[in-house]
Formats: structure tokens, C-alpha cells, sequence
């Protein structure tokens, strides 16, 4: 990389480390319950699996929203095999991600024969989430309390232990592997990867399906931990993930970004979700509902100052 | 040959790493044809763009009568320079008259209506000359290649311009075509007009021009009268020496060789290629020449599997092998280096190392892992091998001059040891070193055994460095030659089209209107007919059913479509418009809850709550814009940003008791007002968009935001319109949706957008821009609200009616593709029948 290039790099994350350091700080200041704070993180280690997925998924310079509609249906899955139908938890798990890599491949097969990444997730997310609340009793499912006991690792939920792995995977997958690279090469230009003969069909399904099976590993966690199995858990995370990847500095046009990035966008994401509750204590007027404000207003000011920078310097 | 009506004036222009233009000076006499001519890259096409106002000269000036210059496009045709670019862009979507008119100028009047019967009159006497009719209702999308050219000619014609610039304008068409063509230059050459000719045909030049301008590499050689030139002397300025084949022969005689591929009668599905038949040898260079549009990138584009095979074989090391995608031909030892470097080769933003590596991944280790090191290793070999100058393999391949980025590209195949090579127009758009450079690599590769398919319409070049000569015209070989028997004279005569009128079958054309009408209005009344259908099952299954409860229903739902759809057809997309609806309903609602009298609360109330959502939305178009981010992105922010406004505004509470003379915008007793208040809004926004200037724009923009800012329409203005008028239209559904149900929770229009993407998509709307109708969308939504309703009365739940909405989108958008499809299919088979009758 040349020297511009790599000054760009890091005047783009000048402005999401800052809010970082920011946030952390106020964060460190500011709670009195550190343990608490595990049991937050829990939403935001769910939401960082799915956006290791979508980091790929933008990187080919497509987009996946109906990552929490499969999370629902495999949720709902979960519940009623395990609940209805008796069948043992890991069976009921292992199914439920069944469930949720065909729902990725069913997208990644429409996006494949040549329709809009866009459109045909909305639809699926309609889809997806439709057949959950169908199937789904309505008061949702009480699942048993041993279910949360098994999660725990010592003071940690599995959550954590599974985003790391996850992690380092995709860190390899992405950065080290050559359908990794077919990823970028695609997002930048189909036509020349085409030419050179990469697996491009391929590597599509791969990405969507993997999005499936990650959002079938997020239901199966979910479900344990919250002892519930309803039709619309995470319901609305598609934004909080995409968000990730985007505040992260991934184009959202394609061809550009990295695992790391993504990394970056949920310490960001989440250490500023978990700020702004806290600063909620001190500030009455800083409720839930400023605090979406100030979060949309953030994302958009981080994707800004990204393109701007990317724009100027070149 | 008096007076000067426009002139280049010691024009430099440079790009990155070339110097396109130095120091050039042409002027042209009014009355006078002005050929043009120059190799490949001589900088003929750079000159065309100054002229048109695309590109600036660095140094000197474009003078007009002398003085007056421009800066833009659009100063360029007001001037009276009309320019016909060899591949230009029409708005596909629109109709053959508006693009016309566009190119013309739309005649508005003052508050910018649209004047549609001058539109079709101005079409209709523009084109009712052409030696092959055009129906002007026709979508531009349509159209053959060499109609686009003549659409454009005629239109510049038409124009009175007073500079006409003609970039190789008979490159795809037929004698009769050509000939009409020659007769509207000899009109406007005597009505005062200066033309520029750019062609390589010398027949073409010889019998049209007055004086004749060469121009090679980036430098004006001379300009003389045709009395003076012959063709011998302007091929020599051309090339810059004579043309010496055997003295300059650079290919080395090739000793005992194996046939490394030979193909046997291919054909592709449309025919741009019949019955072509070639060999090539390890050790030899293959050159393919003939004209633009001689079907010999169609030729590679089949051989390479990226056209659809009709017919013949293809055999690598005499087996025969099935290419049915790229991946396959690579497979078999096939290497393709495209024309189109910079879309279809390079990737922009990757490093050197990328690029280098990206054909090889397979060859460079077996493991599905990358090997860094080893990448890195091959590329420097090739960057050694092929003397590539790069500072390191990382740097990104962006900022390497065209014949650098070249070499990546061989060096690509290199890495993948590729048997066969195919270069097509390797040297287009590289220096005169560089080009050298390419002509050695392709020497030593064939010397180190590969078989190379050499591609040019530069004949020197092909002359020189090929051990056999393949000639293409219309799509078939005309003629192969050695290199003993090839001369100059020989290869152009195979390759120039043989003087037979090629009759024309006007029954297809004719066929072709009544195909463009039926294909506009095809999704309204299939949308329509389902809905009847729908509506029909609703009646039987339930005989007392209210359709006005139905209709009343659709309404806000339709005007928020028709948002989305606005916002769709110029190219942008808005998520946050469900939230927007919330936001805005709220500020009106609480202010007509707030206490004020009745009439002024709702007075009141309406106008904060269009003004919020007009304000609310320019605000996503102009982050959108000034930000340079996808519009997905910001609206996304925004989407939070405005449910958090509501909820703030809201409080936790529910609007309730509205004024009650607010809610007869819904219903007053039993009359359905709302009906009234739809149809008026929905009929303001047909006329707005059929009729206004503006709303014209909205699907120029959409269908090309490159051709549309030629044309001086700017993107950033008409976004800022689609969205206010996005804006107006959210904020009239909410109203609505208030005097309906006279009361707000603080959770209404959350997820909204998804219902009112789905009913711009099944209105037809394509979701890349600038394809749309305002009566496809009310369609569209009451389709979608009719069997809301069904599964409603079939006691569906909830979620039963999500899934059947995500099911309805996806059949939607995969007709609509295959229609896409089957219409772009057919239409290139009509073409390809009435222009080779065979």
C-alpha cells in the first residue's frame, strides 16, 4: 500500500477510535456493576457474529437484511422442536441451524440467478419472519432455566467464546483464504472476476449461506440465554449490523474493508450503547429515545467523515 | 473556404501518465468536411471531447466564431457544436422521442409543462427520412447500435448545428444507412455547416472530405487538401514512416509446432459471429483484423464462453473441449486480455499484487489458503519478466500508466501459464514505448511456445507482427492470409464490407411498435388483472364485504408507495421513510391536539407536518449527496435518528380526540373523502411526472446520471427534488392515516417502508432507477392491500400476511427479471433478422 493510501487508512478510523477511547472512558468512570456489564454485551456479541457474516456479504457489494428474520425463525424452530416435539436441545440446535443455512442459501440462490442483493432480502425478511410468528404460538415459548445454566463458562456466557472463534475465523477467511479474496475482487469488478475465472456463483452462495448459519448459531445462543423462544428476538438488528460494518469504514458499495474494521464498528456501536445508558443514570433528558437519535446521527456522521476523507486524498 | 467557424487552439491536454494532446491546432471553415485521422490513440477521441465540452485543455483554447468558449456540455451545444460519439449513451428507458428532444432541448413552457405533441412532431420530422423507419414511441432501449447513430445524426441534422462532430458514424452501418448518411452531411455542408469527420475508412474520407487532418501520438502532423493526399502519403503520416512489412517484420520463423487451437464453424446464439473456422499453432501469433463491429471481440467474447455458443468445436492440443463459461475456457489453458482494460480487467482500488495474482490463485498453491509470500514473489518475477515499472507490489494498480497496467494484465496469464493467449487491442490506450513493449512481450511468448490471438484494427501493427492474418467482416471470415501474401492493400480489402444492399425485411420493424406499447402498459394490466381476480375471491368468500372500507385502506398505503417509487426511480433509495411518516404525523397531530381553535390547529398542524417531512427528507438527499454516501446508509442512520424524534415528541402518550372536522379528510358520514383526496394527489403526481420538466428529469437522472450531467442536468438538483416531493407525499399518507383512524400511537409507520418498497417493486418500479409509472404503483398497492384483505377474511394471522408479502415481492421481481430478459432477447433477434437476412 502506498503511503497515501495508508494515511488515508488511518485518518478514517481517527474518528471511530476517538469515539471509542470516549465512550470507554466514560464507560470505565461511570459503572459501578462491572458484571453487569457481561450481560449487556451479550446482545452485542450476537450482533457482532452476524456482522462478521455481513462484512463479507457488503464486501461482494451486496447487502443481507433479513439476517434477524432468520434469527426469529430459527429462534421459533428451536423452541418447538425442543418444546413441542421433545426432542433433545443439541438436536433441536443442530436443526434450527439447518434452518438457518437454508434460509442463506435460498437468498444467495436468488441473488445468484441475477436479482437486486437489496430486494430480494426485503422480501425474504418479510418472508422469514412471516412464517416464524406463523409458526410460533403466540405468547411465544418458555424454555427451561437449566437451559441458562449451561451457557455459562465461569462468569461468561458463551456468546463471548463463540465471537472470538468466529473472529479469528473470518479473520482467515476473509484476509487469508482465496475465496476470501474472491470476495474483494468481486465487489470491485463481477466483469474481470469473471474473466479470470474465479468461482463467483460460488462464492456468493458462500456468503449468504454462511450469514444463514451464523444467524442460526446467534438463535441457538439466544435461545439459552433468555430462556424464551419468540418470533421476533432481534427483531431490527439487520440495521444495528449493518451499521456495524458501516461505522467500521467497509464500503458499503463493496470491494473494500476488512474484519478488523467491522471489529471497530461494534467496539464502537456497543461501548457507545453502553455509554449512553449509563450517562442515562446522571441525565434524565438522555432516555432511550435520545439515545437512537444520537446513534443514527453518529453512524451517518461516521460514514461521512469516511467517503470525505477517501474522496479528498485521492 | 473563408471564415472560420471554429477552431482548437494550441491545445495541450495530459492524463495521468499520458499526454493525450500537444500542442494542436485545427480550425475549420464553414462549408467544409474535415476528416480526421489518426491510429488508435492518436488522440482524435480527446480532441472530440474538448470539443463537446466534456474535457478542458490544459493549455489553449476551443473557439467559437473566433471567440466565445465553454466550459460545459451544454455551452458546447448551445455554441451550435453538436457532437455524435461513437458509443454513446441514450436514456433506455424513455421513449426514441424524448431522447430527442433531450438531446435537443425539451420545449417547456414557462412554468415548464411539457410539450409532448411538439416533442413527437419534432421526432416524427426528424426521423421520417431514414432509410429504415423508427417509430418514435419506441424505449431507446430497443434500438440497434448503428439506429442510436442515425437517431443521433439525424437529430444534430435537425439541430441547424453549426459544428458537427462525427466519431467514426459508420462503424455498424449498413450501405443504405451509410448512404442516407452521406446525403445529410452533403445538406448540412451546404447550408454552411463545418463537419468533422473521424473515420478509418479511406474510401470514406477520400470521396467525403475537403481537407484532411492527421494527427499521431497526441502531435498534428499536417493538415492538407484532399487535392493533395494520397493514400499512400496519409497512411505514411499515419504510422510515421512508410510502411516497410518486410524490413520491419518482427515475428521470427517459426520451426516444427503443434496446432495449439483450432476452432471449427462457431456460432453464436444471435449470430454477430457465423461459421468461424481458425487455427493457431504453438509458437504463432494469430492477427485478427477488421472493422469495428466485424464481430471479432463478439468472435473471442464465444470463444471465451461468455456469449452463448450456437454451434461448432473447439479443440486445445486437438481434443475437444466444452466451453460453456469463462472459467472453463481458462481451464483449458485459455488467457483472455480484454479491450476494455478498466471494466473488464483491472480491479481499480486492489494493489499491483492482486491483480497480478487474480487469474493464478490456483497455480500459486493448492491449500484454499493464500500464500502471501509467494504472491509476492510471482509478482516481482513478473514484474521483472515483463519490466513493469512499479515502486511496490502493493501500490495500487490505479495509479499505473495504461501500458504498465497492461503488462499486469499479461502478466495475469503468464502467472497461469496459459497455452493460448488472446490480446484484444492490446496497445489501445497506452504510449508509444509501452506499445513497442507489448508488440516485444507477445513476440517472446510466442517464442517461448504459446499460441497468441492477436487482435487490432491498427494494421501495421497487425501487419507486422503476425505470422498469419485472420480478416473478419460481418461477422464472418473473409479471408486469411500469410505473412508473405498479406500487404496493406490486401487485408483492407477483405476487411472493408463488400458493395451489396443488403434488403431490408420492414415486416419486423413493423412489429415493433405494437411490441413497445404492449410492453409498457404489460404490468399495469397484469396488475390489474389479478386484483379484479383477487377482488372476485374476496366477494365470493365473504358476499357482504365493504370495497370502499378496501379502497379507503389503500389510499395513504398507495401515497406512500408513491414516495418510495419517486425516490426509486431517480436512483436512490429511502428506508427511513416509514419512521419519517411517524415523525411528521406526530408534529402535526400534536399541534392540532395542542388547544388552538379547530380550523387554525388544522391549518396549522398540516403545514408543520409537510414542512417536517420535506425538511426530514431533503436532509437524507443532501447528506446523501454532500457526504458522497449511499443513500442505504444515511437513511439508515436516519431511520433511528426519526424514531427517536417521535418518541421523544410523543412522550410515551397516544394523539388522540383530532379536531373532528380533520377526520373528513377521510370520511365525512358516509362519503369516502379520502377517495377524492387520493385521486387528486395521485393525478397532480402522474402530471407532474409525465408532464413537468422536472418530473422528466427524475427518470433521465435514473436511467443515466453520466449522460444526463452531459446533457447539463444535475444529479444533486433533481435528487433534492425526488426527495421533497418523497417528503410532501409521506407527510400527505400520515395525515391521511391520522384522519382515518383519528388517533397515533407513538409506533405507527415503524416498519412501514418495507410495505411501501413492496408496492413500488410490484408496481413495476425497478429498483436500479429511472423505470416507473405513478398508476403501476396505486396499482401496485392495491394489489397488495386487496390480498391483505383476502388473507384477512381467510382468517390468516398476522405473520401469515408478512410471509405472503415477502412471497409476492420475490415473484414480482423474478418476472419482471425474466421479462427484462425475454424482451432484451428478443429484440436483439429482430435486429440481428433484419440486418442479416440470411
Amino acid at each position: 500500500m502506498n503511503s497515501r493510501l495508508r494515511k488515508a487508512t488511518l485518518l478514517t478510523l481517527m474518528l471511530p477510535v476517538l469515539l471509542l477511547v470516549m465512550a470507554t472512558l466514560i464507560v470505565v468512570t461511570k459503572v459501578d456493576r462491572p458484571s453487569a456489564l457481561i450481560q449487556t454485551g451479550v446482545e452485542w456479541m450476537e450482533i457482532g457474529l452476524l456482522a462478521l457474516a455481513m462484512t463479507a456479504i457488503i464486501i461482494t457489494g451486496g447487502i443481507d437484511l433479513s439476517v434477524a428474520s432468520i434469527v426469529g425463525l430459527c429462534v421459533v424452530t428451536t423452541g418447538i422442536l425442543f418444546d413441542q416435539y421433545g426432542w433433545s436441545y443439541p438436536t433441536a440446535a443442530a436443526v434450527a441451524m439447518v434452518v438457518g443455512l437454508v434460509a442463506g442459501i435460498i437468498n444467495g440462490l436468488a441473488i445468484v440467478g441475477g436479482l437486486s442483493p437489496l430486494i430480494v432480502t426485503l422480501a425474504t425478511m418479510a418472508l422469514y419472519s412471516g412464517l416464524a410468528l406463523t409458526i410460533a404460538p403466540e405468547a411465544g415459548i418458555q424454555m427451561p432455566i437449566e437451559l441458562e445454566d449451561a451457557i455459562y463458562f465461569g462468569r461468561w456466557p458463551a456468546q463471548y467464546f463463540v465471537f472470538l472463534v468466529a473472529l479469528l475465523l473470518a479473520v482467515v477467511l476473509l484476509h487469508r483464504t482465496k475465496s476470501g479474496r474472491t470476495c474483494f475482487y468481486l465487489g470491485e469488478n463481477p466483469v474481470a472476476t469473471r474473466y479470470v475465472a474465479l468461482p463467483l456463483n460460488r462464492t456468493l452462495l458462500g456468503v449468504y449461506m454462511l450469514s444463514g448459519l451464523l444467524s442460526g448459531v446467534v438463535a441457538v445462543m439466544y435461545v439459552m440465554s433468555r430462556t424464551t423462544a419468540i418470533a421476533v428476538a432481534h427483531q431490527g438488528a439487520e440495521l444495528k449490523v449493518i451499521a456495524c460494518v458501516v461505522v467500521g469504514g467497509t464500503l458499503i458499495t463493496g470491494g473494500h474493508g476488512s474484519v478488523g474494521r467491522t471489529l471497530l464498528g461494534l467496539c464502537v456501536m456497543a461501548s457507545l450503547d453502553i455509554c449512553l445508558d449509563l450517562m442515562a443514570n446522571d441525565y434524565s433528558w438522555l432516555d432511550s429515545r435520545v439515545k437512537m437519535i444520537v446513534m443514527g446521527g453518529l453512524v451517518i456522521a461516521i460514514a461521512i467523515w469516511n467517503q470525505r476523507l477517501a474522496k479528498r486524498l485521492n | 473556404m473563408s471564415d472560420k467557424v471554429f477552431a482548437w487552439e494550441k491545445i495541450t491536454k495530459t492524463f495521468p501518465g499520458v499526454t493525450a494532446l500537444q500542442d494542436v491546432s485545427i480550425s475549420l471553415h464553414a462549408g467544409e468536411v474535415h476528416a480526421l485521422v489518426g491510429e488508435n490513440g492518436a488522440g482524435k477521441s480527446t480532441l472530440i471531447h474538448l470539443a463537446a465540452g466534456v474535457y478542458q485543455p490544459d493549455q489553449g483554447t476551443v473557439l467559437v466564431k473566433g471567440a466565445s468558449h465553454y466550459s460545459t456540455p451544454v455551452g458546447a451545444r448551445d455554441s451550435g457544436v453538436v457532437t455524435v460519439f461513437q458509443e454513446s449513451e441514450l436514456f433506455g428507458h424513455l421513449s426514441v422521442a424524448e431522447n430527442i428532444a433531450l438531446l435537443k432541448g425539451i420545449p417547456v413552457n414557462q412554468v415548464g409543462i411539457v410539450n409532448w405533441s411538439q416533442i413527437h412532431e419534432t421526432a416524427n420530422s426528424c426521423l421520417h427520412d431514414l432509410p429504415e423507419p423508427i417509430d418514435p414511441r419506441t424505449m431507446a432501449s430497443t434500438l440497434s447500435v448503428a439506429q442510436r447513430q442515425m437517431l443521433q445524426v439525424a437529430t444534430a441534422v435537425s439541430q441547424q448545428a453549426k459544428v458537427l462532430i462525427l466519431d467514426e458514424p459508420t462503424s455498424a452501418l449498413s450501405v443504405s444507412e451509410t448512404n442516407w448518411l452521406f446525403r445529410q452531411i452533403e445538406t448540412l455542408k451546404q447550408n454552411g455547416a463545418a463537419i468533422v469527420y473521424v473515420s478509418h475508412r479511406q474510401e470514406e474520407i477520400f470521396q467525403l472530405s475537403d481537407r484532411i487532418s492527421v494527427l499521431r501520438d497526441g502531435k498534428l502532423i499536417w493538415t492538407k487538401p484532399i487535392e493533395d493526399v494520397t493514400g499512400a502519403t496519409l497512411v505514411e503520416a499515419m504510422v510515421g514512416r512508410e510502411i516497410d512489412i518486410e524490413g520491419q517484420r518482427k515475428c521470427q520463423e517459426r520451426t516444427d509446432s503443434i496446432t495449439r487451437l483450432e476452432v471449427r464453424n462457431l456460432t453464436d446464439k444471435e449470430q454477430a459471429i457465423q461459421d468461424v473456422s481458425l487455427a493457431v499453432d504453438s509458437g504463432e501469433i494469430i492477427g485478427i483484423y477488421g472493422l469495428v463491429g466485424a464481430g471479432r471481440t463478439e468472435f473471442v467474447e464465444t470463444l471465451f464462453g461468455i456469449r452463448e455458443r450456437a454451434k461448432g468445436e473447439v479443440l486445445i492440443d486437438q481434443n475437444q473441449v466444452l466451453i460453456r463459461k469463462p472459467s472453463d475456457a481458462v481451464a483449458n489453458g485459455l488467457g483472455l486480455v480484454t479491450e476494455d482494460r478498466l471494466n473488464q480487467g483491472i480491479f481499480r482500488w486492489h494493489s499491483v499484487l492482486d491483480n497480478t495474482v487474480a487469474a493464478a490463485l490456483q497455480k500459486i498453491g493448492k491449500s484454499p489458503f493464500t500464500n502471501p509470500k509467494r504472491e509476492w514473489i510471482a509478482t516481482e518475477e513478473i514484474k521483472q519478466r515483463l519490466n513493469i515499472k512499479f515502486t511496490s507490489p502493493m501500490q495500487a494498480i490505479e495509479n499505473l500508466s495504461g501500458g504498465n497496467q497492461q503488462k499486469v494484465l499479461v502478466g495475469r496469464w503468464l502467472l497461469h501459464d496459459s497455452k493460448v493467449l488472446i490480446l484484444d487491442e492490446p496497445t489501445r490506450g497506452v504510449d508509444v514505448g509501452a506499445k513497442e513493449e507489448v508488440h516485444n512481450i507477445m513476440a517472446e511468448l510466442a517464442a517461448a511456445g504459446c499460441a497468441i490471438v492477436f487482435i487490432s484494427s491498427e494494421l501495421p501493427e497487425i501487419l507486422r507482427y503476425s505470422h498469419r492474418i485472420v480478416v473478419f467482416r460481418d461477422g464472418q471470415v473473409s479471408g486469411e492470409l500469410s505473412a508473405h501474401e498479406a500487404t496493406a492493400e490486401r487485408v483492407a480489402g477483405l476487411a472493408f464490407p463488400v458493395e451489396t444492399n443488403i434488403p431490408h425485411t420492414k415486416t419486423a420493424h413493423k412489429s415493433r411498435p405494437s411490441l413497445s406499447i404492449a410492453g409498457r402498459y404489460i404490468t399495469e394490466f397484469a396488475l390489474a388483472v389479478i386484483s379484479v381476480i383477487l377482488m372476485l375471491i374476496l366477494k365470493w368468500k365473504n358476499p357482504d364485504f365493504d370495497f370502499s372500507v378496501l379502497l379507503v385502506n389503500v389510499i395513504p398505503w398507495a401515497i406512500l408507495g408513491l414516495a418510495a417509487a419517486i425516490v426509486i426511480i431517480v436512483g436512490a433509495i429511502d428506508i427511513s421513510i416509514g419512521s419519517l411518516l411517524g415523525l411528521a404525523t406526530a408534529a402535526g397531530g400534536l399541534v392540532m391536539t395542542s388547544g388552538l381553535p379547530p380550523l387554525l390547529a388544522i391549518i396549522i398542524g398540516c403545514c408543520i407536518a409537510v414542512l417536517v417531512a420535506v425538511l426530514g427528507s431533503l436532509l437524507n438527499a443532501v447528506m446523501s449527496l454532500w457526504g458522497n454516501v449511499h443513500p442505504i446508509v444515511v437513511t439508515l442512520g436516519m431511520l433511528y435518528a426519526f424514531r427517536g424524534l417521535v418518541s421523544v415528541l410523543m412522550k410515551g402518550k397516544s394523539i388522540t380526540d383530532v379536531p373532528e372536522a380533520f377526520t373528513w379528510m377521510a370520511r365525512k358520514g358516509d362519503f369516502p373523502t379520502s377517495l377524492l383526496y387520493g385521486t387528486t394527489i395521485f393525478v397532480l403526481v402522474h402530471f407532474f411526472m409525465c408532464w413537468h420538466r422536472r418530473g422528466r428529469h427524475f427518470y433521465v437522472v435514473g436511467n443515466s446520471e453520466t449522460a444526463a450531467s452531459l446533457l447539463g442536468i444535475r444529479k444533486a438538483v433533481v435528487w433534492c427534488w425526488a426527495f421533497a416531493i418523497g417528503g410532501i407525499l409521506v407527510a400527505l399518507s400520515g395525515l391521511l392515516q391520522l384522519a382515518t383512524t383519528t388517533q397515533m400511537q407513538a409506533t405507527l409507520g415503524e416498519t412501514w417502508e418495507l410495505d411501501a418498497i413492496a408496492i413500488a417493486v410490484i408496481g413495476g418500479v425497478s429498483i436500479s432507477g429511472g423505470r416507473g409509472s405513478v398508476s403501476g404503483v396505486a396499482l401496485g398497492a392495491v394489489l397488495l392491500k386487496t390480498l391483505q384483505a383476502l388473507l384477512i377474511q381467510f382468517q390468516a394471522s398476522a405473520g401469515k400476511i408478512k410471509l405472503v408479502v415477502g412471497l409476492v415481492i420475490l415473484v414480482a421481481i423474478t418476472l419482471d427479471q425474466l421479462s427484462a430478459r425475454h424482451l432484451a432477447r428478443r429484440n436483439r433477434k429482430l435486429h440481428q433478422h433484419v440486418r442479416r437476412p440470411s
